[in-house]
């Protein structure tokens, strides 16, 4: 599944503490249009690529898709003794 | 009662078949059906998340924590990016690996094969304690 939102929270020393939900599915809304138009580009200059032998700008357009859209559930929290950073694709 | 218990006692009944028939048919439906139920207890459910998890030792409290959470999902896609390894680098790291015993050809790597090596992550489990840090890596 498509990650809709992006969970972050940043806590620092003095004890500050941020927490931002980024609304991911908005930027896909946002990038639908612009990548529709990519896409036909690319797609082209795939199948002028794999004319010419270079079959990887082709598959890469797949396999890009594929890991953003297998992003949600990814977790990375790291706490040191001066910051917390916590990000979750949900 | 399951439905081929009660065919075995309805041919009996008929006296379609014996009763030593009847006693060596049920016996084989029952090795059958415990063979079926130890084979589900086996099957293990597939995992979803691979995790790193680093947590300083009790003596080094001032160490980074570190939680990471990737899902197995990402990690299938992220596997198919091995075809852009460079041949030359492809080989390095075939090498690398041979050195340690295992024997891999990423040129002939099926889809399939990676699949299998995800469903396989389900049995590691690693943990290193090096004193400082305690890294624990493993599938849930």
């Amino acid at each position: 599944m498509i990650p809709m939102i992006l969970k972050m929270k940043i806590l620092n020393r003095s004890g500050r503490k941020t927490t931002l939900y980024l609304p991911l599915f908005l930027l896909w809304i946002l990038l639908l249009p612009l990548f529709i138009l990519i896409f036909a580009i690319l797609l082209i200059a795939g199948i002028i690529a794999w004319a010419a032998g270079h079959r990887y700008v082709l598959i890469i357009i797949p396999l890009v898709i594929s890991c953003t859209c297998n992003l949600k559930g990814l977790l990375v929290d790291v706490e040191s003794r001066d910051e917390t950073i916590y990000m979750e694709f949900m | 009662m399951s439905a081929e218990k009660r065919k075995i006692l309805e041919m009996l009944a008929k006296g379609t078949i014996t009763t030593e028939e009847a006693e060596r048919l049920l016996i084989a439906l029952d090795a059958s059906e415990n063979m079926q139920n130890s084979v589900k207890t086996v099957t293990r459910p597939t995992p979803k998340y691979l995790k790193v998890i680093v947590e300083p030792a009790a003596d080094h409290p001032e160490g980074e924590r570190v939680n990471v959470r990737v899902p197995m999902n990402l990690i299938r896609a992220g596997l198919k990016w091995l075809t852009f390894i460079p041949k030359e680098v492809q080989g390095k790291v075939e090498s690398a690996l041979k050195e340690q015993g295992i024997d891999m050809d990423f040129q002939r790597m099926k889809p399939e094969d990676m699949e299998e090596l995800v469903h396989n992550l389900n049995d590691l489990q690693v943990e290193v304690d090096d004193g400082k840090e305690h890294v624990r890596v493993f599938c849930e």
